[in-house]
């Protein structure tokens, strides 16, 4: 009985076990290789030199990472924000019965648009000097408005409402899809016992879609360390270093300074802390995460 | 007060909230439309025109104007999304199945395994991986742009775990009682509880695939496999950054994800409904 | 079948221009097959009798370039009919995107044999191709000779990686008509930067909607700042020399002056709004920007191909000259003279004899339909008025006298005149990681002391201590 469900499960899962072997062990292996070395991503695999753990020495003791680090913590606190708002909208949308299902395309539409066409527009729209945003403060009275992308305390939340903006339909949606498993009796025998709306939320709906909320919660803490494009089209890591994260320092020295062998560690470095971070959560959820 | 005239209240309330905040959020989407209807040299111009001074379609017409063969992409493109989601539908609902409901030595080990490696950077794995599709034979071919979908998509076996967590196990152990398999037990149960997480799934993956950039940019050569995001950037020149076409094309290209889209909430609120008269 | 069809359009489309070019040039005949040049028969494979046909992959740079290599390739063809070489285009989008799927390719062995590169991009990539060298002397060839002087500071370790098919020299344009309506004088040589920004700065008018910026700064990125200072480079080896150098500073400094006196588009408008100092020149918004030998062809792809300017943009009166000098002291007619883009062959190559033959080919006989003026020296100069007084555009159709005689000789002569920044200055080499890294930092903290929130002190000294860090990882 156990042999079987063992070899069902592994039945089940067996593209998988191709998919782990190609994208992750021997991507994690080569990475962990390159790491171990000088290959500058020009050179011929064949002839770089072994420095051992060298870059990961340098890598300590370099004021760039730790900058990056500290900017990538400042960008997780963002990740609560945008989680809340899109159960807000979730439940917003799952109440609301007529025009719904239009509204639930608008909220959607800047997940599915071409980044770099909207990072162009989003750059006009916050322009410290005419840009829309900037025009409307002044007109309702703001003097002084934000230099937004262009200032060092502004930079970061400038790049974090780009990120909820973006992500927002997207999030709510995934909540909307769990909202619509949620079998309807629950509630049903909940207002039979005299609950109200809000007891009833936070008795039934919250606990309800708190896989969905991990879900949630682990993909952003992982797409946030690992954001870089959105950095390189808006701020390049600047004004100053306000803005510089670790995914686009692994891409600025491996694809722009050819040091390979320097990005693949700080890149491992990474990959552990956002392995760390997700074990902490997926160790964390027994508290507040209910299947079932 | 009445039951009615409070519900009508509050949906009123809700209704006005949502669409204010959605015309905040639509704003650079119609700036975009606007400028995609303007000449390159005017989209920059401030203050922010709304509505072009003069108007032309100029910029859609040189998406039809250069000898590109744009439906041929389209197909491409519709064929790795279409392969994609399947991909997601059938590996995605075994696996996800399998991680939540089969008890398995390693299970979670692999799980966890799985959750890895989307924490490396994909700049780190695109070497690698490339030395191993070109081994496979996969360079130049429409195949190397879906097949990771069929070798455990991770974003959507994470999604149907957690939703597959929630059915209950009883359900689950009274059919085996049944003398129901595994698999039957996943198709005929738990996957059509599922459709509306499925069917919030097939509308990422496609979107996904639609603006997949990086792999085709990585992975094919030649015009015949071509798919809409390269074409979309092969526009760009040596000197010269045309906005106008790169407006009119995001908006162009965006259409049939917005027929998805509304394809897709259909569905989704017919799920909703099925899994409302089966609960 | 799409690339036949397609092949087949721009055939169509290019046939004409291919035979007058054929018949007029009479570089033309000195370039065909190596075969017939005279050392070639004592060295190369590919000249011996019979051959094995053999297939270039060519890699494009956009689409542009595409349309460039199937051309180029008809008349290679056609001017070679017993070629033994077929070419297979391959395209790859423009920019970053272009290194990145090129790095990728090298780094698992995929084969392509010609290609375009930057001469920034490929320093760092310089083991990933082959000098040039040997295949010059097999067929008994001079590439300094052949391309000019400028192949001397463009080497890299001694050697050359590429072939240029045209000079970027840097050179100012302005728009004369309204220099002289300001009574501001004619701009030549020996003017210096603060005489290009007195005058600019009263040509400079209007606000909004009818702003006209006297001097328009033309590129959209930060590091230009320094351009100005030829002879500068951030750094020299792995070291860092912004500090105590009175040229960088000066340079960046004029930038400030134009930013905050609102004779260039503000620092913001400048950073973030991307526009286009050459398309503001031909709209009459701006009186002077700095640009190359591309201007006029750029105009005809934006009046032609995109609609974007209407025809009276063509009789703009338009001059050119030299770049200013920084100081009074400076020798005048400086300018950077880089061949930027140029073609070099990838040491995956597996067909290196035939690249270089067909690679020689585009540089040499080709100026017209890559339209530039060529940097090949021995080209006939009637192909470089062919250039700018005709052009195809992208609906096949041909335009023609487009730009005067004399006017292109004016520019002619600015392009021919301008003296190297390495002649006078001495050739800098640097580190291209390092380089880029201190550049980038260069970059993110350079807002600060535009904005007015640090001195210029400050941020020289903030980017040589912390710059000089950087450059310490590349030792």
């Amino acid at each position: 009985m156990a042999i079987k469900e063992n070899l069902t499960g592994y039945l089940f899962i067996l593209p998988n076990i191709i998919g782990l072997s190609i994208f992750t062990f021997y991507a994690i292996g080569f990475s962990m290789y390159i790491s171990l070395t000088d290959w500058s991503l020009v050179g011929r695999l064949k002839e770089v030199n072994f420095v051992g753990w060298q870059n990961y020495a340098d890598l300590m003791q370099d004021r760039f990472f730790w900058v990056s680090l500290w900017n990538n913590l400042w960008f997780l606190m963002v990740i609560p924000v945008q989680t809340l708002m899109a159960l807000v909208l979730a439940i917003l949308l799952h109440e609301l019965v007529f025009t719904s299902k239009a509204l639930r395309v608008i909220y959607f539409l800047p997940h599915i648009t071409n980044m770099v066409a909207i990072l162009i527009v989003w750059n006009l729209f916050f322009s410290p000097s005419q840009g829309p945003v900037n025009e409307f403060l002044r007109w309702v009275g703001i003097d002084n408005p934000p230099k937004w992308q262009l200032d060092q305390f502004w930079a970061k939340p400038t790049i974090a409402m780009f990120g909820i903006w973006s992500s927002l339909g997207f999030n709510a949606m995934i909540y909307l899809s769990a909202l619509a498993g949620a079998s309807r009796d629950l509630y049903e025998a909940a207002e039979i016992d005299g609950a109200g709306k809000v007891r009833s939320f936070f008795r039934i709906t919250l606990p309800l879609i708190s896989p969905t909320t991990f879900f949630l919660i682990v993909l952003g803490v992982i797409g946030s360390f690992n954001q870089w494009s959105n950095i390189q089209v808006f701020t390049e890591g600047g004004p100053g270093d306000s803005t510089y994260v670790l995914g686009y320092f692994v891409y600025k020295y491996g694809f722009e300074y050819f040091k390979m062998g320097y990005a693949s560690a700080a890149a491992w470095v990474l990959t552990v802390i956002i392995v760390l971070f997700t074990m902490l959560q997926w160790f964390g959820q027994r508290k507040w995460v209910h299947y079932n | 007060m009445g039951r009615k005239a409070s519900f009508f209240l509050s949906q009123t309330i809700i209704g006005a909230v949502l669409w204010t905040f959605a015309v905040f959020m639509m704003l650079p989407l119609l700036w975009m439309v606007s400028s995609s209807l303007k000449y390159n040299i005017e989209i920059f111009a401030f203050p922010v025109d709304w509505i072009p001074d003069r108007p032309t379609l100029q910029a859609y017409r040189a998406l039809l104007d250069r000898s590109y063969n744009f439906p041929l992409f389209y197909l491409n493109t519709l064929y790795v999304a279409v392969m994609v989601c399947l991909g997601i539908v059938i590996v995605g609902s075994l696996s996800g199945y399998a991680f939540a409901k089969i008890r398995f030595v390693g299970r979670d080990f692999i799980f966890m395994l799985k959750i890895a490696a989307i924490a490396i950077p994909f700049q780190v794995t695109m070497v690698p991986v490339f030395i191993m599709f070109g081994k496979m034979g996969l360079m130049d071919t429409l195949t190397s742009q879906w097949i990771s979908a069929f070798l455990g998509p991770v974003f959507a076996i994470f999604l149907l775990r957690q939703f597959f967590k929630t059915v209950p196990d009883e359900i689950v152990e009274s059919a085996k009682m049944d003398g129901a398999s595994h698999f039957r037990i996943c198709w005929q149960i738990c996957v059509p509880m599922a459709v509306p997480v499925l069917v919030t799934l097939i509308i990422i993956s496609f979107v996904g695939s639609w603006n997949a950039y990086e792999p085709a940019l990585l992975f094919i050569r030649s015009r015949e496999n071509y798919v809409i995001s390269l074409a979309v950037k092969i526009f760009q020149r040596e000197y010269f950054t045309d906005y106008a076409a790169t407006m009119a094309t995001t908006v162009v290209s965006n259409i049939p994800m917005i027929v998805a889209l509304i394809l897709g909430q259909k569905y989704m609120l017919r799920g909703l409904m099925v899994g409302a008269v089966k609960g | 079948m799409i690339i036949l069809a397609l092949s087949v359009v721009i055939t169509a489309c290019s046939g004409s221009s291919n035979n007058d070019a054929a018949s007029s040039s009479p570089a033309a005949s000195s370039s065909a097959p190596a075969a017939s040049s005279p050392a070639a028969s004592s060295a190369t494979a590919s000249s011996e009798a019979p051959k094995e046909p053999v297939t270039l992959k060519v890699a494009a740079f956009g689409a542009g370039w595409a349309q460039y290599w199937q051309r180029i390739y008809d008349r290679f063809k056609e001017m070679n009919p017993d070629t033994n070489i077929s070419v297979d285009i391959q395209e790859y989008p423009t920019g970053a995107d272009y290194n990145k799927a090129i790095d990728v390719a090298f780094a698992s062995n995929e084969s392509i044999d010609v290609m375009l590169m930057h001469h920034n991009d490929l320093l760092p990539r310089k083991d990933a191709f082959l000098p040039l060298e040997p295949f010059a002397q097999a067929r008994g060839l001079d590439l300094i000779e052949d391309y000019g002087p400028a192949m001397v500071f463009q080497q890299i370790d001694g050697k050359n990686y590429q072939l240029p098919y045209v000079y970027a020299t840097d050179m100012m344009i302005y728009n004369k008509k309204m220099f002289e309506e300001a009574g501001v004088g004619i701009p030549d040589e020996n003017w210096t930067w603060d005489d290009w920004i007195a005058a600019a700065g009263k040509l400079t008018s209007g606000s909004g909607a009818d702003k006209v910026y006297g001097y328009s700064i033309p590129y959209s990125s930060l590091d230009s700042a320094l351009k100005p200072a030829y002879g500068y480079s951030l750094v020299n080896g792995t070291t860092v020399t912004i500090a105590g150098d009175a040229r960088a500073r000066e340079a960046i400094e004029l930038h400030k002056e134009l930013f905050d006196k609102g004779i260039s588009p503000d620092f913001t408008t400048y950073g973030l709004e991307k526009m286009d100092s050459r398309v503001l020149m031909a709209q009459g918004k701006a009186a002077s920007t700095t640009s190359n030998y591309w201007v006029p062809i750029y105009m005809n792809q934006l009046i032609y191909n995109n609609g974007t300017l209407g025809e009276e943009a063509l009789s703009l009166d338009w001059e050119y000259t030299f770049m200013p000098k920084l100081t009074a002291a400076d020798t005048p007619k400086v300018a950077a003279v880089t061949y930027a883009y140029a073609f070099s062959i990838p040491a995956i190559s597996k067909h290196p004899e035939e690249a270089f033959d067909f690679m020689r080919f585009a540089a040499n006989d080709a100026a017209d339909i890559i339209g530039v003026p060529p940097a090949y020296t021995k080209a006939d100069p009637g192909i470089v008025y062919k250039v700018y007084s005709t052009f195809l555009d992208s609906k096949g159709n041909m335009h023609e006298n487009l730009y005067p005689q004399d006017k292109i000789d004016r520019m002619l002569k600015v392009l021919k005149e301008t003296i190297p920044a390495p002649d006078v200055y001495g050739v800098i080499t640097y580190d291209s990681g390092a380089y880029n890294a201190v550049r980038d930092l260069f970059m993110r903290e350079a807002p600060e002391y535009y904005l007015g929130n640090i001195s210029l002190d400050d941020l020289i000294n903030k980017v040589q201590t912390e710059g000089q860090k950087e450059a310490d990882k590349f030792k």
